[in-house]
């Protein structure tokens, strides 16, 4: 049965492969059942009606081992397979059916086409509602040209034999078999390209939201980075001025003071403790104002050519305090690189941010790798940690100023805003990989004839994954 | 007056009269400091008298310090040009081809010890300079 089952299967199943083909397989099978029994009760009828030919006792048995095996089909029914095998089974008993009937009979009639009630129901069940109809249609022409041509005393003439009668009918079945399963093979493969194509164009359609979905988050947040780099460069701005002379000012009342008389209680408590206290502020200030004010534009400065792997050495140097104290150890891999346009002091310090936070997220002896390579244009630096990790909610705000996870008093937030603005005024991009409890890995690309930008756009793209 | 004899001049450029206040106390000891307040003013005192060395402001209200300094460029091109400012986008100084414009950049709020090295440096340089090697 096999092959000329998976060859009818492929042609006549509109449904294979579909996960409801079960339960459209047990409806068609219950056709096929009932046609065979309505076979078994007109063969039994005409039994019991002409006794006396030969034809009648035939036909019976012929319905009634078909009915026995729809019967069977339905009750060992697990598989599509039985589908396939009632169709064959029907398709047998109408060819074999009619001929013997034709024969028997003494010439075809086309009153004795009434199968082809049961035909409509079975091309519906098996070829879908407007297939099943069209092959309907089809069949219903039959009974209608043979009818004229009876009428005509054109087709099986009286005095044809019954062997010639039974084989013309035969024949003209077949070709109508044929002419069923040709058209079911055509819609179907007209259906099966639309299908494709609708199932295409849902792909496409899913991609591109996905696409979107990702497009407008990045948005946003770099809507939202824009918007904190234009506020920070405000309040950069307009706190740099006053600290300019603050910070002189108070420098140069420290330097003099000892010059200064007065009460020697209070000159001691302002020269050891008031001014260096307040010299102190001052610096953290100025140190938090320079870093809102790299976070918003990048330091306006001359690109200059430098070996990008001579300034990560210079920073991991930096960084050595920090990482020894976590008593983490760093893996470094540094490929051959072109020299590249840029910042380098800069870089550097966009290198000793990554080093440090990767030391601050790790377990002690955790390793922390370095890497740098080149591609055509571009190279690229990562530094990847085995630390804690972050949730898709701290990475989306990862690059926000004064945005921290430490503890208040260990980081003021800005060390990732300042590589944002650092790696934007280099036309660079920042792709961060973290899963909570495995780790981070933070790449950043840039362009090896990067130019100075008049106004760093803002809108740095950086890619955010996470890896779970 | 400890150097009075090769004590030289300055003259500092800001609209903001407590920085420019700030930067005469600062460098009192060591130049002689003249203070002005806005690039006209301050072309108005070139002309009066010589002067070795500018340190102008960049964002001021009138003229801005890249104009100021080209004019003093222009007219007087013996007199060492420093900018100080706080937040500004140099690029267009940095990218005209030729002699810079500006002899060095400093930024706000200034370190004391580097300001002043910067400007004795300066001062001590004889030929224009050709190095606009960006300050850390």
């Amino acid at each position: 049965l096999t092959n000329p089952v998976s060859w009818l299967m492929d042609r006549m199943i509109p449904w294979r492969g579909d996960p409801g083909a079960s339960e459209q397989a047990l409806k068609a099978e219950l056709v096929c059942g009932v046609s065979g029994l309505f076979g078994l009760m007109g063969g039994a009828f005409a039994l019991l009606m002409s006794f006396d030919t030969m034809a009648n006792p035939s036909l019976a048995l012929v319905c009634g081992v078909s009915a026995a095996v729809h019967a069977t089909n339905l009750v060992l029914i697990r598989r599509r397979e039985a589908v396939a095998a009632a169709c064959l089974a029907v398709s047998i008993e109408m060819v074999v059916l009619m001929g013997i009937t034709a024969g028997l009979m003494h010439g075809y009639r086309s009153y004795d086409s009434g199968w082809i009630l049961c035909a409509p129901m079975l091309a519906i069940f098996l070829l879908g509602v407007r297939k099943g109809a069209l092959c309907s249609a089809l069949l219903a022409v039959q009974p209608l040209v043979f009818w004229y041509l009876e009428a005509a005393e054109l087709f099986i003439p009286s005095g044809t034999t019954a062997a010639a009668s039974a084989v013309g009918v035969i024949v003209s079945n077949c070709a109508l078999l044929l002419l069923v399963l040709g058209v079911g093979a055509i819609y179907e493969r007209a259906h099966a390209g639309r299908r494709s194509f609708l199932a295409g164009t849902i792909a496409k359609l899913e991609q591109a939201h996905r696409g979107l979905a990702t497009a407008h988050q990045q948005l946003i947040a770099s809507e939202k980075l824009s918007s904190l780099g234009l506020l920070a460069a405000g309040v950069a701005h307009e706190i740099n001025n006053p600290m300019a002379f603050i910070t002189s000012n108070v420098s140069a009342l420290n330097r003099d003071f000892e010059k200064l008389g007065g009460d020697q209680e209070l000159h001691r408590e302002y020269g050891e403790e008031v001014l260096p206290a307040t010299l102190d502020g001052i610096r953290r200030v100025n140190a938090i104002v320079g870093d809102l004010r790299r976070f918003a534009q990048g330091d306006p400065e001359t690109f200059i050519e430098y070996d990008l792997n001579h300034e990560i050495e210079a920073a991991m140097r930096m960084a050595h305090g920090k990482v020894s104290e976590r008593r983490a150890t760093l893996q470094v891999d540094l490929g051959r690189l072109p020299p590249i346009r840029g910042l380098p002091r800069q870089i550097m310090q966009v290198v000793m941010n990554l080093v440090v936070n990767a030391a601050h997220a790790s377990p002690a002896g955790a390793v922390i790798r370095i890497a740098t390579w080149s591609s055509e244009d571009e190279v690229a630096i990562k530094v990847q940690d085995s630390g804690t990790g972050m949730s898709p909610a701290t990475i989306a705000r990862l690059f926000e100023p004064f945005f921290t996870t430490k503890p208040i008093g260990e980081g003021t937030g800005l060390g990732l805003a300042v590589v944002h603005g650092i790696v934007a005024a280099h036309s660079g991009r920042i792709e961060v990989e973290s899963s909570p409890g495995v780790g981070s890995v933070f790449t950043v690309w840039l362009p090896v004839a990067a130019q100075c930008l008049a106004a760093p756009s803002h809108p740095l793209t950086h890619g955010v994954s996470a890896f779970h | 007056l400890r150097y009075a004899p090769v004590m030289k001049t300055l003259l500092v450029v800001d609209d903001e009269v407590e920085i420019a206040k700030a930067l005469r106390r600062l460098l009192r000891s060591d130049f002689k400091v003249e203070l002005a307040h806005s690039g006209s003013e301050a072309l108005t005192r070139l002309e009066q008298g010589p002067v070795d060395l500018v340190l102008s402001d960049f964002r001021m209200p009138g003229m801005n310090g890249a104009e100021f300094l080209s004019v003093v460029q222009e007219r007087w091109p013996s007199i060492r040009r420093v900018m100080l400012s706080g937040f500004t986008d140099f690029t267009p100084l940095l990218s005209t081809s030729g002699e810079p414009r500006v002899c060095e950049f400093l930024r706000k709020p200034w370190d004391d010890a580097d300001l002043v090295a910067v400007l004795i440096r300066q001062l001590n340089a004889t030929s224009p300079a050709t190095d606009p090697s960006p300050r850390p």
